[in-house]
């Protein structure tokens, strides 16, 4: 187990090193540079080039941000005029962790059993109705959603706060529109996990031992139909708590998401650099919890 | 002890698929007493296992008993709640399946699966059902019991995986076991074995037991009285020697001659039955048998035969008896 453990996290490193190298040489193939855009001379582009070491030789850029890099030194953005790139993930990134681990724990606590209870009554109305309202819920973008209740709740009928995270009510909007496509996903993957699982010989023993459905569903079926969900949730978990950008913009929420988007439209190398390897590496590590979750559910799986 | 403990009377069973009602039990009666063992034997489809499912109410989706009754310890099974099936699945009639490497399940150890049976059942602590477990487990023959309680299910092989699926289903001492293919899935070694270990533990336990199986050639050894199905009818029924040495239907016959004889010489062929089973969807309006039946008349196609009395306790369904009486009487 810890040998797996350390094994998966230097292939971590290797993986980290690969992904920071591409982005540095696929970034600097996008013509054009972090000071194209200002209204500026040549001669100031050329001065703030030279500044921060941009007219020295590709490699040799490269070569100095990686031995940043391995120090845990993304480097100050572009845009944001000494403005560490640590200390803008180190301020975002909780924001939007915060939100999307509500959002997360919303399409969880609702989506397992919605999905196994529409298993359960199979092709009763209860299910179709479920699975038309899942299909909507996959078939709706996010924003359509968010943009819906910010103006029903929001505006029209006044109930919900629409800027910001400062008090629980804040979140509600947000998470659920967060939520909302995982969700319904979780619902009709469980569903179709759960009818597979409730086909099987054990739980046909189960039943025929006596046990209450309850136990049969909850017990026996759960474990065994949970694992797909596991498999989804690894890298849904890593591009939730980056932050959902849209839904951020519209309820102006101060988190990650929209660094994704502006660092690349602004060129800011660092930041771009800088979010990208932290939602690598946030990915590997989501995934290798998602392995060593599947050790828990089913023994069968072995460490090696 | 002895009495009737089960009665079936005139069940039908039909799955209702996008393709049409398929009936696969099509009104079959039989009584089974306290301690004794029948064996019901017939291919892929005849309605066996389903009948025995229906016995618990477990007829899989979307099948559903259409007819008839089901009298277990003079309860009516198919009008009682699924509360009170509850108590009596796993309590008083147990099952044990097939697949023993499926029947199992994997993400929970042997000794959970166990102990959670008994503890459904009885007013056990958790100590004393684990210690009941263990119990079990030694009587069907697993060595190690305590260390075994705490397997998994994969870590068990083939043979011993049905004794635990044996034991945990023989825990609480059912009145009735139904066995369901127990052997099919297993090696012809361990098949001898898994036989052999039912035989020893009915006594012990004294439960009646359904044997199902397509294989003639396992009952011989275990069962009090034979049903031979059918297209989801009963064929023939009647004592191991009547199956075996007076056999009536032309179906049974056939079946017979496809088992292998120890009398026979090494060149004798093996007889198989020519044809597909009945499409069960559309069944004939004759006897099911009929299109694969040597001996089919015209009376066959058109009319189903009734079960008929052939000797005490003897039964076959099939038109040359009642011409065979004819005769005899005229």
């Amino acid at each position: 187990m810890a040998k797996f453990i350390v094994r998966r996290l230097l292939s971590a490193i290797l993986t980290l090193f690969v992904v920071a190298t591409l982005t540095f040489f696929l970034m600097n193939m996008i013509p054009g540079g972090p000071f194209n855009t200002e209204r500026a001379t040549q001669k100031q582009i050329a001065a703030l080039e030279k500044k921060y070491d941009l007219d020295k030789p590709l490699f040799e850029q490269y070569l100095t941000y990686m031995g940043k890099l391995v120090r845990f030194d993304l480097g100050d953005s572009f845009k944001r005029l000494g403005y560490p790139v640590n200390k803008i993930i180190g301020e975002k990134f909780p924001v939007s962790a915060q939100l999307g681990v509500v959002a997360i724990l919303l399409s969880v606590i609702i989506g397992i059993p919605a999905g196994t209870y529409a298993a359960f009554k199979r092709n009763k109305p209860i299910d179709r109705v479920l699975m038309f309202v899942t299909t909507l819920g996959m078939a709706v973008p996010n924003f359509v959603m968010a943009t819906l209740m910010l103006v029903l709740f929001g505006v029209t009928l006044g109930w919900l706060p629409t800027l910001g995270l400062s008090s629980w009510k804040h979140f509600i909007m947000p998470a659920v529109a967060l939520s909302l496509n995982p969700m319904c996903y979780i619902a009709r993957l469980m569903r179709s996990s759960m009818l597979d699982v409730l086909g099987q010989d054990y739980i046909k023993t189960a039943r025929a031992k006596g046990l209450p459905e309850r136990k049969v569903l909850f017990k026996h079926a759960l474990k065994n139909s949970i694992v797909p969900i596991i498999s989804y949730l690894g890298p849904l978990t890593a591009g939730i708590l980056t932050g959902g950008f849209v839904v951020e913009k519209i309820f102006t929420i101060p988190g990650m998401g929209k660094f994704f988007v502006e660092s690349i439209s602004n060129q800011d190398y660092p930041l771009v650099m800088g979010v990208t390897v932290f939602y690598a590496a946030l990915l590997i590590l989501m995934n290798l919890i998602v392995d060593l979750v599947y050790g828990v559910v089913d023994p069968r799986i072995k460490y090696e | 002890m002895s009495g009737e403990l089960l009665k079936i009377d005139d069940l039908h069973v039909s799955f209702f698929t996008p393709a049409g009602e398929v009936k696969a039990v099509n009104g079959i009666s039989y009584t089974l007493e306290h301690g004794k063992v029948l064996g019901i034997v017939g291919e892929s489809g005849s309605g066996k296992s389903v009948s025995a499912n229906a016995l618990m109410q477990l007829i899989p989706y979307p099948g559903r008993v259409t007819e008839g009754q089901i009298t277990f310890d003079e309860q009516d099974i198919l009008g009682m709640p699924i509360q009170d099936m509850r108590k009596l699945r796993g309590k008083e009639i147990g099952m044990i399946f097939q697949d023993p490497m499926t029947s199992l399940n994997p993400v929970f150890t042997i000794g959970n699966q166990l102990v959670e049976t008994l503890m459904q059942h009885t007013d056990m602590t958790k100590a004393q059902a684990f210690e009941r477990g263990v119990e079990m487990l030694k009587l069907v023959g697993i060595n190690n019991p305590e260390q075994r309680m705490k397997q998994y299910p994969y870590e068990f092989s083939g043979g011993m995986r049905q004794r635990a699926m044996i034991a945990m289903t023989l825990s609480c001492e059912p009145k009735l076991l139904i066995a369901d293919e127990p052997t099919t899935a297993l090696d012809v070694t361990i098949q001898a074995q898994i036989l052999e270990l039912i035989k020893e533990l009915k006594d012990k336990i004294n439960s009646a037991i359904i044997l199902i199986t397509h294989d003639l050639g396992i009952i011989s050894d275990l069962c009090d009285e034979v049903i031979v199905m059918y297209a989801g009818r009963i064929v023939e029924k009647g004592s191991i020697d009547d199956i075996f040495y007076r056999t009536a239907h032309p179906y049974t016959q056939g079946l017979l001659r496809c088992l292998p004889r120890l009398d026979s010489d090494d060149k004798d062929p093996l007889i198989p039955i020519e044809g597909t089973p009945v499409d069960l969807v559309a069944l004939p309006d004759g006897c099911a048998f009929a299109s694969r039946c040597e001996k089919c008349l015209k009376l066959c196609l058109k009319h189903q035969p009734e079960l008929m009395q052939i000797n005490e306790g003897h039964t076959s369904a099939c038109w040359l008896h009642a011409i065979e009486k004819q005769e005899v009487g005229a």
